[in-house]
């Protein structure tokens, strides 16, 4: 658990007045032949459906510290994994001042990097590259995800060839190898077979203590209250809450019944 | 703007062993379930050489089919990336927006990796066909020696002429129809199936195709082992100023690629 009297002064997040708005594309938007038009006719033919947007978060003001650990609370839509994908840098902001001093890693929905007709060797080497860019340390990093996936030799086998449990348990050990400096997770990582669940369990608790600064979007009021101090909830886009995590759930319990 | 290009180009340096295995595993995944594996990208070619080179070799009636063969399959191998670079680099955001909208991972990174696929592609299909043409003319392998200046020009070329349909052919989704029709028209209207001048009076459009100048200036410093330096630097420079130009367009665009897909 986090004190917050040891906490650095400076944020390593900080967000001021930050709108995120995402265009919406209409057909027109990406026809050529409409574009061949408009130069043509210097622009005389056109369609007023250019700055159609949704907000998907509006003047968002945020200061993160290091070390804090915080809960994204709000029904599905309300701005949750926006927010991730902007404070990972996927997306920038449209307005406002986004200042980030760390890198944020977003587990969002994962997929292996490469094909299915491929191994899991070729996976885990495809994941170890684009997490580290050398191959240096690759050997123990494939046995500690061989062993603590219990794929055995079937790591050698084509994805394709594997279960969903086998093909969730490969992603679960790839992902949380290696701790991260901010970690941003949308919703619970998915651990595949009932017997492999404690032992991910563990593993999981333990990835998410060691991340240096952690932010949490999940519906698990229990995954929440075991990780977060802090909560914040958002709706619409609005960041509405910014307190205690048993404050936050509170009022995300009362804000939506 | 410098800081922004200059930023591109160290993540694309940086993130180089990554999009090369990506790349490798991209074509061991094609041909996974073939007993030949990636073999079969030079046995194409040698296929379509054959069949090709006896027909129209006979339709133009050329005089000396050794000579003839060469000058399509060293042709056709060269055209096999260009086209290919052009047709798929439509795709190449669309194919891995599911990365692009939930990874750290940049655009830039799967036009490298696609750039990487082709130019493995290419290597194989050169290496393999180059071999079987030496078995005819051995002399050809000295000819090499005029080439690489030519070999670096069509590396780049391929890589911004991708960079730059990507980010065009995200935003107008007609294009990736398109091109397919473009590229089958440049074909034809490129000196590969036949000599320059067979064009006669029309040998300007060749003239004009900057596709056909980069793939004449190979081809034909390894079949007649001529340098031509002062074109080849001229086409170097063009390169250069298309790669900064289509980078600089990436680095304006990079961030409203996740919003087209």
């Amino acid at each position: 658990m986090i004190n917050k009297s040891n906490l650095k002064v400076e944020p390593i997040i900080e967000l001021e007045n930050v709108t995120l708005q995402i265009p919406l594309m209409s057909k027109s938007d990406f026809s050529l032949k409409r574009k061949i038009i408009k130069s043509v006719t210097g622009g005389g033919f056109t369609r007023s459906k250019d700055n159609s947007f949704v907000t998907a978060l509006n003047s968002v003001n945020l200061k993160v510290y290091k070390g804090e650990k915080i809960a994204l609370i709000g029904h599905n839509g309300s701005g949750k994994t926006s927010f991730i994908r902007l404070i990972s840098g996927i997306y920038q902001p449209t307005l406002g001042s986004l200042k980030i001093s760390v890198k944020v890693y977003p587990m969002i929905e994962r997929s292996f990097i490469v094909e299915e007709q491929l191994s899991g060797v070729d996976s885990a080497k495809a994941h170890y590259l684009m997490m580290n860019n050398s191959l240096k340390g690759f050997q123990d990093f494939l046995e500690d995800i061989t062993e603590f996936s219990g794929l055995g030799d079937y790591i050698f086998l084509p994805l394709k060839t594997y279960s969903e449990g086998m093909s969730a348990r490969l992603m679960f050990s790839l992902l949380t190898y290696k701790n991260h400096e901010c970690l941003a997770l949308d919703e619970g990582l998915g651990t595949g077979d009932r017997e492999f669940y404690d032992k991910a369990q563990v593993r999981l608790n333990d990835f998410l203590d060691s991340s240096g600064s952690l932010f949490i979007a999940s519906h698990s009021t229990e995954l929440l209250r075991r990780f977060c101090l802090r909560g914040i909830v958002f709706s619409g886009g609005n960041l509405i809450f910014d307190g205690n995590i048993e404050e936050a759930l509170d009022f995300y319990e009362k804000y939506h019944s | 703007m410098r800081n922004t290009i200059h930023s591109v180009l160290r993540y694309s340096f940086k993130t180089r062993k990554t999009w090369w295995f990506t790349a490798i595993a991209k074509t061991k995944a094609r041909y996974a379930r073939t007993a030949l594996g990636s073999f079969w990208l030079g046995i194409s070619t040698l296929m379509t050489v054959l069949c090709l080179g006896f027909v129209y070799g006979t339709v133009f009636n050329v005089s000396n089919f050794k000579e003839y063969f060469i000058y399509l399959g060293i042709g056709l191998v060269i055209w096999t990336p260009i086209s290919e670079a052009i047709n798929q680099a439509p795709l190449i955001f669309i194919t891995n927006s599911n990365s692009l909208k939930n990874s750290t991972i940049k655009p830039i990174f799967f036009v490298c990796q696609e750039w990487a696929f082709q130019v493995q592609s290419f290597m194989q299909a050169f290496i393999m066909v180059f071999i079987v043409f030496l078995i005819f003319s051995p002399g050809l392998v000295l000819n090499l020696v005029a080439a690489p200046l030519h070999f670096f020009n069509l590396l780049l070329f391929i890589f911004w002429l991708q960079l730059l349909i990507s980010l065009l052919g995200t935003k107008f989704t007609d294009l990736f129809q398109l091109l397919p029709i473009i590229t089958n028209l440049l074909f034809l209207l490129s000196p590969i199936l036949y000599v320059k001048k067979s064009l006669g009076s029309f040998g300007f459009i060749a003239d004009f195709n900057p596709i056909y100048q980069v793939l004449k200036l190979l081809r034909n410093s390894i079949i007649y082992g001529l340098p031509y330096f002062q074109l080849g630097f001229i086409v170097l420079i063009g390169n250069l100023i298309m790669l900064f130009l289509s980078i600089y367009v990436y680095t304006r665009m990079e961030r409203k690629v996740i919003f087209y897909l």
